[in-house]
């Protein structure tokens, strides 16, 4: 979604138009799902933010001022909510490197040095499904993918995670790398 | 297999993992007074009524952003203070302790000068008394002299051309009646503190060559004592010679010649002060 498009969807919402809401939504529903999935780590709770967010826009649509951002103005907003719900529920931010997946599981951490190193292991997740080869990312890998898929470009992305642009960049590769490597095209 | 398609594929996953919101998103809507289908925009400003009323202001990435501007600025605005706060800091640690310190040291000078003015005084006093004292002296001393009638005694006082006695204990006293003739002489020889160096009286070119010379009998024998600066003419110099024959004194009494004076004068702790040569 463009600027514009998404500051006449922000007017339409204003004036009370659902269907504008429901564009928007179309458009970002997975970016902030996963930006609050990122955070918060449980599906459902993601889920729960993530309506919240959208039930926001609508009701605060408004008072938006286009700054030419709005990408990394709706992911900040998540984000945001992600971070107050976890202080009012006294969650403690955890490290990305070692928090569960979303499933709640222990998600095998994806060594590159390791996978790059065996070729045995990389023919036996040569026959991974890209939803297996997506869990067999880092975490930030599998962060800066996310939302890169999500049409978010590596500035925004920088600007939202508050990482460099050339590691967002550097994640990004990798993760590309690594997902050929995982679906038999490496 | 080229990125995009990497990307386009990754993306299908994606968008298969993540749900489907959109219901709880419309329940939300409605349970906030709006509906979804058919919104107003009374509606709509009542839901932003509890929107903005609920104090939440994630929402609001202005007004999040405007807080952190708010922050800055107050961080900026303080700024020309802290070099006030530090003065005043600097203030109280330093300038204060300074000048309480200042304020304790005039305080104390003036008590002490206080008590100089009360001690000059009870000095004076004490001298006075002393001076009387020593007067009382020479009298009880002349009488004993006479009762002892020591010829070989007054021989040797007469030889050094003084016929006053002292009492060997009483270096510090003034001797306030020779004082007293001395300045009622018609020499002028001034009077005040020697100076060790010149061995003199500042404003007077006399040379003081003996400040005291006393003979006493001391059993058989005759004690001879002689009080002048010392060779570095910073201090007194005590000199006692005991003899059995009077008329050894003689050559105890180089000092005399040619200035066969005795100076009255007073001693206080180092300092002399010479009130003139004592009369005959």
């Amino acid at each position: 979604m463009s600027e514009e498009e998404f500051e006449y969807a922000m007017r339409e919402m204003a004036a009370g138009n659902a269907d504008a809401l429901k564009q928007v939504y179309l458009a970002y529903r997975t970016l902030i799902y996963t930006v609050c999935l990122k955070y918060l780590r449980q599906r459902e709770q993601a889920e729960d933010v993530a309506s919240e967010f959208f039930i926001k826009l609508f009701n605060s649509a408004g008072t938006f001022k286009a700054n030419g951002h709005h990408k990394t103005w709706i992911c900040t907003i998540a984000k945001n909510m992600c971070l107050d719900l976890m202080r009012k529920e006294g969650h403690v931010a955890a490290s990305l490197d070692d928090t569960p997946d979303e499933d709640g599981q222990a998600l095998e951490k994806a060594d590159p040095a390791s996978v790059g190193a065996s070729s045995v292991e990389e023919s036996t997740v040569n026959k991974l499904t890209i939803e297996e080869a997506r869990k067999r990312l880092s975490d930030k890998e599998r962060e800066v993918m996310d939302m890169k898929c999500s049409g978010l470009t590596f500035r925004e992305i920088a600007d939202i995670t508050g990482m460099p642009q050339g590691t967002v960049s550097w994640h990004y590769n990798e993760a590309v790398k690594k997902l050929k490597r995982f679906i038999g095209y490496g | 297999m080229d990125d995009e398609r990497i990307e386009q594929l990754y993306m299908e996953s994606l968008k298969a993992d993540v749900p489907d919101y959109w219901s709880k998103i419309e329940a939300g809507i409605k349970a906030s007074g709006a509906s979804v289908d058919n919104a107003s925009s009374d509606e709509v400003t009542i839901a932003k009524a509890d929107v903005n009323s609920s104090g939440d202001n994630v929402i609001s990435f202005d007004a999040a952003k405007k807080d952190i501007g708010k922050k800055k600025a107050a961080k900026r605005n303080m700024r020309p203070y802290v070099g006030l706060i530090a003065a005043a800091v600097l203030m109280v640690v330093v300038v204060v302790p300074v000048f309480l310190a200042g304020f304790e040291d005039r305080r104390k000078s003036d008590e002490q000068s206080d008590n100089t003015g009360y001690s000059t005084t009870t000095a004076a006093m004490n001298m006075e008394d002393s001076i009387s004292a020593r007067g009382d002296n020479k009298e009880a001393m002349e009488t004993e002299a006479a009762v002892a009638e020591e010829p070989a005694a007054e021989a040797a006082m007469e030889s050094a051309g003084e016929e006053e006695m002292y009492d060997d204990a009483e270096y510090e006293a003034a001797e306030t009646t020779e004082a007293s003739a001395a300045l009622d002489g018609t020499r002028d020889y001034g009077q005040g503190e020697l100076d060790y160096k010149t061995n003199g009286i500042a404003g007077s070119t006399e040379k003081i060559v003996i400040l005291k010379a006393e003979v006493v009998l001391k059993g058989d024998k005759y004690l001879f004592t002689k009080i002048k600066p010392d060779d570095s003419k910073t201090k007194l110099k005590k000199e006692e010679y005991e003899v059995e024959n009077p008329e050894e004194l003689v050559k105890y009494m180089e000092d005399f010649d040619g200035a066969i004076e005795v100076w009255v004068c007073s001693i206080h702790g180092d300092k002399i002060y010479v009130y003139g040569p004592a009369e005959d």
